[in-house]
């Protein structure tokens, strides 16, 4: 447990590092989902590269928050740091601001637009039900994209074929492009419309390493239908000016915030 | 065509365990032959477009050989960007077949109709873009379909009972097929416009006239070099039912804009640049759309005596 805690630290350190050298933005998104990618790529996927073809299907719906996926393939061995600093948004780089596919570097699937992930998921999971074949599908899906139709017909489908292989995490951050998606456009009420589609449903503390892993093992072992965590998250979680602000979205940092919020992450990983 | 294209694919599908077929709640009447010898690989989606080619999608990430069926407006303008993100950037075994195209649908109205398909899907990468237009056609298609492992689209309007050429005549990727040969003028035409293209050039050969036919079922890849050497005379004509716009007029002409010189004249018959909202059966839209055979007979007689 000590190992996911250290590590989200650590990633959340390493976001504002490389976002504030490569003056850009989308802090707020991927600091929210930290803990999940943690948890889910070290405490419950099969996800190695050298076994790459017994791994887990994995797919980051919310495609701006491609720097913590890629720093979490750093983590699994798939490339190093010095790689990233090389080709992360930089002319003939490899790792846009969206992840593009390519099996070499671990990324199973391109995204940047957003809601297809649950769906393109739903494909993969019926086909490994069909050929009988044990791997799971875990998707990293954001609030604001629930807006999106085909998230919703997709979720019809999974729990129409009770793709119970399938397993969906809702970064619920609660703030989206304009605003809160309270005012935008409302998802109340979440839990119960996703378990009136025939899927298993929790709720978490999206930044509780323990709740996440715990819920998660509990999900998994169902298998009758899909399933589904509702990680309740903070966007911009760990520096405190940008914490449940929709503009840690685009906000690119300038040196005094960028001190100050390394300082705020430092102090708080050593409590 | 898709009772020919089923027959096919059920075949194919027998000796290829990895073939499905994922419909949008569509193909009532067509598909029960392959759903009852194959369950677990005929998926319903629902009335759910943009997640059938998310599914699509899933599936052939994971080898599957994937044919996705729709009424084809729904298929290309509702999922569009599915097919361009997930399908065609991927590079994925997924063929979207289209039904109707054209105005195959007649008085249904303007949302099952299409002029743009063929424009819209032909730019997108890494896709072969296929508009049979008779029975031979659609079999030798279906044969380049089942060998690549690529993305593909096939438009499947009404199928013209009389097929055009010897049953051995193999259509080679990138290639056209030639109907007859003539040196007054050369027709390339697209899909099952051919069969109103073929009577009317009858009626101009009787009249002593020599025509060049030739079919173009493949719209991409075309083998510029098959285009150049099957033209036997100075005057040119395209004729699709499609938009004027980045249809099969526009591929013909960029590959002779750059060896063209003042003898050789170029015309095209395609669908205008409009909403294309009248009401009729396909027989009349294709009349007041000039590409019936009267229209396009009158359209011949006053190009050859220009």
């Amino acid at each position: 447990m000590d190992k996911l805690f250290n590590l989200s630290n650590l990633l959340r350190k390493k976001i504002i590092e490389i976002l504030f050298k490569k003056k850009t933005h989308h802090f707020g998104s991927c600091l929210s989902c930290v803990e999940i990618i943690v948890v889910l790529f070290f405490g419950i996927m099969k996800f190695s590269k050298k076994n790459a073809r017994q791994n887990d299907f994995f797919i980051l719906s919310k495609g701006h928050a491609a720097l913590i996926y890629y720093l979490i393939l750093i983590e699994k061995k798939f490339f190093t740091e010095k790689y990233l600093l090389k080709n992360f948004l930089t002319n003939n780089g490899t790792l846009g601001g969206h992840p593009d596919r390519n099996k070499k570097l671990g990324i199973d699937y391109c995204s940047g637009s957003l809601g297809h992930g649950i769906s393109v998921g739903c494909g993969v999971a019926l086909s490994h039900l069909k050929n009988k074949k044990k791997n799971k599908v875990f998707i990293l899906v954001g609030d604001g994209e629930c807006n999106e139709g085909m998230v919703w017909e997709s979720f019809l489908f999974a729990g129409h074929h009770k793709l119970h292989n399938l397993f969906v995490v809702i970064d619920y951050n609660k703030l989206q492009g304009f605003g809160s998606t309270d005012k935008i456009l409302n998802l109340s009420s979440l839990k119960q419309k996703i378990k009136s589609f025939n899927w298993n449903v929790y709720e978490a503390d999206g930044h509780d390493v323990k709740d996440l892993l715990s819920k998660s093992q509990k999900l998994i072992s169902k298998k009758n239908k899909p399933n589904l965590i509702i990680a309740n998250t903070i966007k911009g979680k760990g520096v405190s000016f940008m914490e449940n602000k929709f503009e840690s979205h685009y906000q690119v940092l300038n040196k005094k915030d960028y001190l100050l919020s390394l300082n705020q992450i430092s102090k708080k990983s050593k409590k | 065509m898709r009772f020919v294209f089923v027959k096919e694919l059920i075949r194919y599908a027998k000796k290829n365990k990895n073939v499905y077929l994922v419909t949008s709640d569509l193909g009532y009447r067509a598909f029960e032959d392959f759903k009852s010898h194959f369950p677990e690989r005929f998926i319903n989606v629902g009335v759910a477009e943009n997640n059938m080619v998310g599914i699509a999608t899933g599936l052939a990430l994971t080898g599957k050989k994937v044919f996705v069926y729709s009424i084809l407006p729904f298929l290309v303008f509702r999922s569009l960007e599915q097919i361009r993100n997930n399908i065609c950037h991927n590079n994925l075994d997924v063929t979207l077949v289209g039904a109707g195209g054209g105005f195959s649908y007649g008085p249904q109205g303007v949302s099952h109709n299409t002029s743009e398909d063929i424009s819209i899907i032909r730019s997108l990468p890494n896709i072969n873009v296929f508009n049979p237009g008779s029975r031979h056609e659609i079999n030798e298609i279906m044969k380049i379909i089942f060998k690549n492992k690529r993305p593909s689209f096939l438009r499947l309007g009404k199928c013209p009972e009389k097929d055009f050429y010897k049953k051995n005549t193999k259509l080679k990727n990138g290639n056209g097929l030639i109907v007859c040969k003539g040196k007054d003028l050369t027709i390339y035409c697209t899909g099952n416009i051919l069969e109103n293209v073929y009577t009317a050039m009858n009626k101009v050969k009787l009249m002593g006239f020599s025509i060049n036919l030739i079919s173009m079922p493949i719209i991409k890849p075309i083998n510029p070099q098959f285009v150049k050497s099957n033209l036997n005379s100075k005057k040119i004509l395209t004729i699709e039912e499609n938009s004027i716009i980045g249809g099969l007029g526009s591929i013909i002409s960029s590959i002779f804009i750059k060896s063209c010189n003042d003898k050789m004249q170029f015309k095209s018959i395609a669908l205008g640049d409009l909403v294309h909202n009248k009401i009729g059966d396909q027989i009349y839209l294709r009349d007041i759309n000039n590409l019936s055979v009267n229209k396009i007979y009158n359209f011949l007689i006053k190009y050859l005596n220009e």
